[in-house]
């Protein structure tokens, strides 16, 4: 295993000094937000689903071993705290945090990209389409494409992680892509 | 898929303009669907990010939890169960032998303290409190001038020690103490000259 560069940090965050996980949180907030966001589509569950990872991380920390990196772990967690979130969503009504309640400028822009040329405007509504699309994806086929399209992994890891045969997975990546391609076939035929 | 099974499907689609646009449309739909950009909350949401899980932190259990020191965390646990396990044992053992319940004057002898420390039977901690009290029940000064005055002052009608015994009794205990602790009272060999002196006040 390659050393951790978060080794002397991770040390003194489980002994208790904050300050060093506070640096480790700066470190990832970004990577975790934005597999949060792939799972979540919205700035603001994205945002405190990345909270609630951190959380979870610090919850766990005496756990952690040096097995692995620090972020191969946190990316662990992450990984199944988007799992849980897709499941959770599901039992509920299609209804995001950030649509109970409205978003607040102070920390989130309002009215989406700001790209206002003729081709920014087709991207916003293509990446909308795109978002509204993958949420119609039930929750096992959304899992498999996020985690195969959006972070890279491979069919073997996807496997391992949510505990399916390799073969399950292509099964539910195909019908994700089908399904994604129906609902979008008027953009792409543009 | 076998190599010549997928052999076999390239040489298709390099025939059938339906599949070709099938291929065409689910990489169209990949490449579309994975590439949706991702909104950033502000730069001020973004500096937020660690005050605001500060004060979430401060606020649960874990925040105390992890202000105990690690082993403590990590294996607190099963050292409370090793040590429950333990106090038993030495509980039944004690009983056992009657000896939780033996007068004063059947109390272990320096000989049978320093055997059962040899053979492993009692850690050294253990013996230095049990030489201790012993000492004590012998109205014994707890600072000796050298070792001979501490044969001296052993050699009581309760006790069996002997100058051997003595010896290695110091042994145990010298081998134990940190040499800095004992200031400019260097130990040069394990079993200390009669010159050497021994403060068993640090001990403690």
């Amino acid at each position: 295993m390659k050393e951790d560069p978060d080794r002397y940090l991770v040390q003194r965050a489980q002994c208790g000094d904050t300050r060093a996980f506070g640096e480790l949180v700066q470190k990832y907030q970004r990577r975790i937000y934005e597999l949060a966001y792939n799972f979540t589509h919205h700035p603001e569950d994205a945002y405190d689903l990345s909270q609630e990872i951190f959380l979870k991380g610090f919850k766990a920390l005496n756990r952690f071993e040096s097995k692995s990196t620090f972020y191969t772990w946190i990316y662990r967690i992450a990984k199944n705290a988007c799992i849980d979130y897709t499941r959770r969503r599901a039992s509920h009504k299609n209804i995001s945090f950030a649509e109970e309640f409205p978003a607040d400028d102070f920390l989130f822009p309002s009215g989406g990209p700001k790209d206002v040329t003729m081709h920014g405007l087709e991207q916003a509504e293509l990446g909308k389409e795109i978002r509204n699309a993958i949420q119609q994806l039930s929750p096992r086929q959304k899992q498999v494409f996020i985690l195969r399209h959006y972070e890279g992994l491979a069919l073997r890891e996807i496997a391992d992680t949510l505990n399916l045969r390799v073969g399950s997975i292509k099964a539910h990546l195909f019908s994700a892509t089908r399904k994604l391609r129906d609902l979008l076939a008027p953009y792409l035929e543009n | 898929m076998s190599p010549k099974r997928s052999q076999q499907l390239e040489l298709h689609i390099d025939d059938c303009p339906h599949c070709q646009k099938e291929l065409q449309t689910f990489e169209k739909t990949i490449h579309h669907a994975s590439s949706v950009p991702v909104e950033y909350p502000t730069p001020e949401a973004w500096k937020a990010f660690w005050p605001t899980l500060r004060v979430r932190i401060s606020q649960s259990e874990a925040f105390e939890e992890n202000r105990l020191p690690l082993w403590v965390r990590r294996h607190g646990w099963k050292m409370a169960g090793v040590a429950c396990v333990l106090a038993l044992l030495v509980s039944l053992w004690g009983l056992s032998n009657n000896r939780l319940f033996k007068s004063s004057t059947d109390n272990p002898t320096f000989d049978a303290l320093i055997s059962s420390s040899f053979m492993a039977e009692i850690s050294v901690d253990q013996l230095r409190q049990q030489v201790n009290h012993e000492l004590q029940r012998l109205d014994v000064p707890l600072v000796w001038d050298d070792r001979r005055s501490l044969i001296d002052e052993i050699r009581t009608p309760n006790s069996e020690a002997s100058t051997d015994l003595v010896n290695q009794w110091f042994y145990v205990i010298t081998s134990e103490i940190d040499v800095e602790s004992v200031g400019n009272e260097v130990f040069t060999d394990a079993i200390p000259s009669t010159t050497d002196r021994i403060d068993f006040v640090t001990l403690d």
